[in-house]
């Protein structure tokens, strides 16, 4: 992890972006600045486009119109990938073959590595770092079968740290988790906050990590509906999706959307 | 000696068997982790056209099936990544496609009849020449050599192909070499064990080794292993009780499967019932979605 303090300077930048799907954007005109050393949290109900923002970042969702930058330069252009580090949703993590934890993190260090070039004793060393870091250190050989939905996301992180980067992107990393992989996953979110890392991350619900955040973006419709402090965000994120059915109101501003939607 | 080494032809119908049996697997272990298992059938039937095609115009059928299984395997690949629904469903008409086309093409050949092909469909590894053999070495050492210095870069795109993207890496020249070297080694295995039976030899000991291996590289091992002594001892058995050699292959391969899935069920079984049930899956509860065998290299991305 680089030293904290990173002079600061934008990790990613948005100008005029139109981000979506065969044509038709689910983000419009985004404008959005995020620094290094910011601890960005990306809120908005299922469909607000917030996952879609970052999925742009990485080309997984096609950018239709306007520019995004990643450190400073045109995605398009920019080559320095193991910079960036991404948690992809859940979901990519359920694999046909045994694979073992170390196999899915030293895979990582490959944004370093040309095809056709070996692993180095570097690799190998940052692989197991990160492993350690989300505190698997003594899983490296264990399926990934053979673990829990919320060590399988420590993986996954451990994947995008072993790349050793500046900006790690995480696309809801703790839904479907239970409250105590939460607090976990806090603390984990914690360490790599005073280490220096810019963090970007997509959830629709903040729980343990709320006092991590420097900064709340909300999304809804497509646009940034809100974009300051996280005291002055809308409690709760704005969650008004259907995993929210304790409360009958779904106005976007509903001041007591629950933490923990999802059980 | 024993007979079976007296013979020039079985001598050089097992090196064939062991060059096959180090390269199939050591494909289809990508193929099997990306849920393409059945990828080789189809190209095998695409390469029938090549090798009608060779027929036809007196060409060597290795070189004109090489062609038309590569130029499949790219136009499968290509559908394959556009990810529309439909695209199973194109697969299926190119796959048609290649059986009729290499049927209506060996007819037009001089004396040439349906039955000319089976020697293609169902394997004839006593016929492998000296010739054939330094082309399929050759072969094996590009399929060998691709599968180890791109291994760990097609591992990351089959274990997850949107952080393969997001990590810079080149997925889709990465997705086309894997196709392309699916089709060499369906070429390669074709004389062995046939057209019709090219993927068994991809699939099945891949498909041995996961029910064993704990981790990506061990089955890969155990893989090429099983289909070396696999293809060995099929084209002995052959020999010696005179059956077809790619059918006495593919059987042991799936006599081994069959037996290791009941000593790993009952394995599975014995472990339940003396840790009580509690695997790791019960100490956190987990998001039924985690069990979910949605790969997002097959679908459309997901849309938040």
């Amino acid at each position: 992890m680089n030293p904290s303090g990173a002079a600061p300077g934008p990790a990613l930048e948005f100008v005029g972006a139109d981000i979506g799907y065969d044509g038709r954007p689910v983000v419009r005109r985004l404008d959005l600045r995020i620094d290094l050393g910011e601890v960005v949290a990306v809120l908005g109900a299922n469909g607000s486009g917030k996952s879609t923002l970052v999925r742009g970042v990485f080309g997984l969702a096609p950018l239709l119109g306007g520019e995004i930058r990643v450190l400073g330069t045109d995605r398009r252009a920019f080559r320095q990938w193991h910079r960036v580090g991404y948690v992809p949703q859940a979901q990519t993590v359920a694999s046909a073959m045994p694979t073992t934890v170390a196999e899915v993190v030293a895979s990582g260090r490959l944004a370093h590595r040309r095809p056709w070039s070996r692993f180095t004793a570097a690799d190998r060393a940052a692989a197991s770092a990160a492993i350690e870091a989300v505190g698997l250190a003594h899983r490296e050989r264990t399926p990934l079968a053979d673990l829990s939905g919320g060590q399988q996301r420590r993986v996954l992180i451990a994947r995008a740290l072993a790349t050793d980067p500046e900006v790690l992107v995480l696309d809801e990393p703790t839904a479907g988790v239970d409250a105590p992989s939460q607090e976990g996953f806090a603390e984990l979110l914690a360490g790599l906050c005073s280490a220096g890392l810019t963090i970007v991350l997509v959830t629709h619900e903040l729980g343990p990590l709320a006092p991590l955040i420097t900064r709340s973006v909300v999304m809804a419709d497509g646009r940034v509906a809100f974009d300051g402090s996280p005291a002055a965000a809308p409690a709760g994120g704005w969650a008004g999706d259907w995993h929210h059915h304790h409360h009958g109101d779904h106005s976007p501003q509903h001041p007591a959307a629950g933490l923990f939607g999802e059980r | 000696m024993p007979a079976i080494l007296e013979f020039d032809f079985m001598l050089r119908a097992l090196a064939a068997a062991v060059l096959i049996g180090l390269a199939a697997p050591a494909v289809g272990v990508h193929l099997v982790q990306r849920r393409l298992a059945l990828i080789g059938d189809g190209l095998g039937h695409v390469a029938l056209a090549g090798v009608a095609a060779g027929v036809l115009t007196s060409t060597e059928p290795v070189y004109t099936a090489l062609v038309v299984a590569v130029l499949g395997a790219v136009a499968v690949e290509l559908v394959r990544a556009r990810g529309r629904t439909s695209g199973d469903v194109a697969l299926a008409v190119l796959f048609y496609g290649g059986i009729a086309a290499g049927v209506v093409i060996i007819s037009q050949a001089p004396g040439g009849t349906p039955a000319n092909l089976n020697s293609y469909l169902f394997g004839a590894i006593t016929t492998t020449s000296s010739q054939d053999l330094v082309v399929f070495s050759v072969l094996t050492l590009v399929i060998l050599g691709v599968t180890r210095g791109l291994g760990r870069h097609l591992f990351a795109v089959g274990s997850d192909e949107e952080f393969a993207r997001a990590a810079g890496l080149p997925v889709t020249a990465l997705n086309l070499t894997l196709a392309v070297v699916t089709a060499v080694t369906v070429v390669v295995a074709m004389r062995v064990v046939g057209l019709l039976l090219v993927s068994a030899l991809m699939i099945v000991p891949v498909a041995t080794a996961q029910l064993v291996a704990r981790s990506f590289a061990a089955t890969a091992a155990l893989a090429t292993a099983l289909g070396t002594v696999t293809a060995l001892s099929g084209v002995t058995v052959s020999f010696y009780a005179d059956t077809p050699s790619g059918g006495t292959i593919v059987l042991i391969a799936i006599g081994i499967f069959v037996v290791v899935s009941v000593a790993a069920a009952l394995r599975d079984r014995r472990r339940r019932s003396t840790t009580g049930g509690a695997g790791a899956h019960e100490v956190e509860p987990v998001a039924g979605d985690l069990e979910s065998p949605l790969g997002g290299h097959l679908g459309q991305p997901t849309v938040e």
